[in-house]
């Protein structure tokens, strides 16, 4: 009886209780790894930032010292955010917006949120 | 024209030297003409490992800054090979006293005279590692099961993209089947799937290892141990790259179900 209780015992660290330790690691591994994979340099930063205010400068007067613009991370992915007040509507940009309006369905309401999914994992086009 | 390979792995203590070690003496006893750099500068160890310490007149810092006439004083020929040389890293310098140009001309010049060259890497992402990766057009990538050794990797795995050397080759040392079994240890397909580079090999964690080292005796060439075995088996898919036989054999433990219950009951029977 005792032989068998140890045998028990002994299947038990072969098929389950343990399995946690390796796949805690792989789990934890994969989730460090995006983070790490995803860093984006202050300096790419700064030219991302420098040329979406020209983009949208076009067509709207921003209120520049308000304007934000970061890296945010969640769980599993990595967004830039951007929050860009606008002051007013250009000309230029009501003209361009009406000439569009009819094919894509602008949407050109105050506050502009801009927000992309990054999700990088190198595994994919490596 | 040679090919050069550096052994790099990000993380330290994972086993580049041993594993540098190890291939120049296999491919030597290949009957190839071999030369290893050990690009650790300031943490001499290869000539240690291969039992050549006692041999040491001038270093690779003496070579690229021309304190000799040519790679040829430096080079210290093997105890048992006359085709295996070593070109020793400097023990009183540091590693800002080599640039990665001098390091491509260095493997250049080599590549002319010896089939294989091998770069031992030092652990680090800073100067040391530039150095030793700028003259080898392949990368081999050292790891161990172990979160921190695999994380490091995936960074390395991304530096050497970034110097466009392109994706290296794995291989997963230290592996111990029967902590894999039990699921305490990451699996060969686990750590691939995370790193996603194309398995090398696979040396199992072996105290023939720790004996060679102390003897300065390579372990490739103990024909009994497994860890030997292992280094075989990656020269040969060094060898012949397109030899599908050669794959790397799954002898991580993952056994199956049906061969754990055989072994099970044989036991229970016994
Ligand atoms: N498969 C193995 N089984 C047992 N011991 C091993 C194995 N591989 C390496 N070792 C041992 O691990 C230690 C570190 O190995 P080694 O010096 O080759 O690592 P390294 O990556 O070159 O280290 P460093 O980053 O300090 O240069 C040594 O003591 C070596 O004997
Ligand atoms: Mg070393």
């Amino acid at each position: 009886m005792l032989g068998l209780l140890r045998k028990i015992d002994f299947l038990k660290s072969w098929f389950g209780d343990e399995v946690s330790a390796a796949a805690r690691a792989k789990e934890r591994l994969r989730i460090v790894l995006i983070q790490d994979q995803s860093s984006i340099s202050p300096d790419l930063l700064e030219v991302l930032r420098e040329e979406m205010i020209g983009v949208v400068s076009r067509y709207l007067e921003i209120d520049l010292p308000h304007l934000e613009m970061g890296i945010e991370r969640k769980e599993e992915s990595i967004a830039l955010a951007a929050t860009i007040p606008i002051v007013r509507i250009r000309q230029e940009g009501r003209a361009l917006l009406a000439e569009t309006a009819t094919e894509t369905n602008s949407n050109n309401n105050g506050m502009g949120k801009m927000e992309r999914r990054h999700r990088r994992s190198r595994r994919h086009y490596r | 024209m040679g090919k050069a390979f550096v052994i790099t792995s990000g993380k330290g203590g994972v086993g580049k030297t041993t594993c540098t070690a190890n291939l120049g003496a296999g491919f030597a006893s290949m009957g190839k003409k071999v030369i290893l750099i050990d690009a650790d500068i300031g943490l001499r160890n290869l000539d240690l490992v291969l039992g050549l310490e006692n041999r040491i007149v001038f270093d690779l810092v003496d070579v690229v800054e021309g304190k000799c006439r040519s790679f040829r004083q430096a080079m210290i020929k093997d105890k048992r090979f006359d085709n295996l040389y070593l070109i020793p890293a400097s023990q009183s310098r540091d590693k800002e006293a080599v640039t990665p140009e001098q390091m491509r001309d260095l493997c250049d010049t080599l590549k002319q005279e010896f089939d294989y060259v091998l770069i031992d890497c030092p652990a680090g992402i800073e100067h040391g590692f530039k150095n030793a990766i700028a003259g080898a057009e392949e990368a081999i990538l050292v790891t161990t099961p172990e979160v921190s050794a695999v994380r490091d990797a995936d960074r390395i795995i991304g530096l050497l993209e970034a110097e466009e050397k392109g994706a290296p080759r794995l291989i997963l040392n230290r592996v111990r089947k029967d902590m894999v079994r039990k699921g305490q240890m990451m699996s060969i397909d686990d750590v691939q799937e995370i790193l996603n580079v194309k398995l090398l090999g696979i040396v199992p964690e072996d105290e023939a290892i720790v004996v060679s080292s102390n003897k300065g005796e390579p372990v490739v060439l103990n024909e009994t141990s497994k860890a030997g075995k292992a280094y075989r088996e990656i020269l040969q898919r060094l060898e012949s790259p397109s030899d599908l036989s050669l794959l790397p054999s799954m002898t991580d433990g993952s056994e199956g179900l049906i061969g754990r219950l055989f072994r099970f009951f044989a036991k229970a029977e016994a």
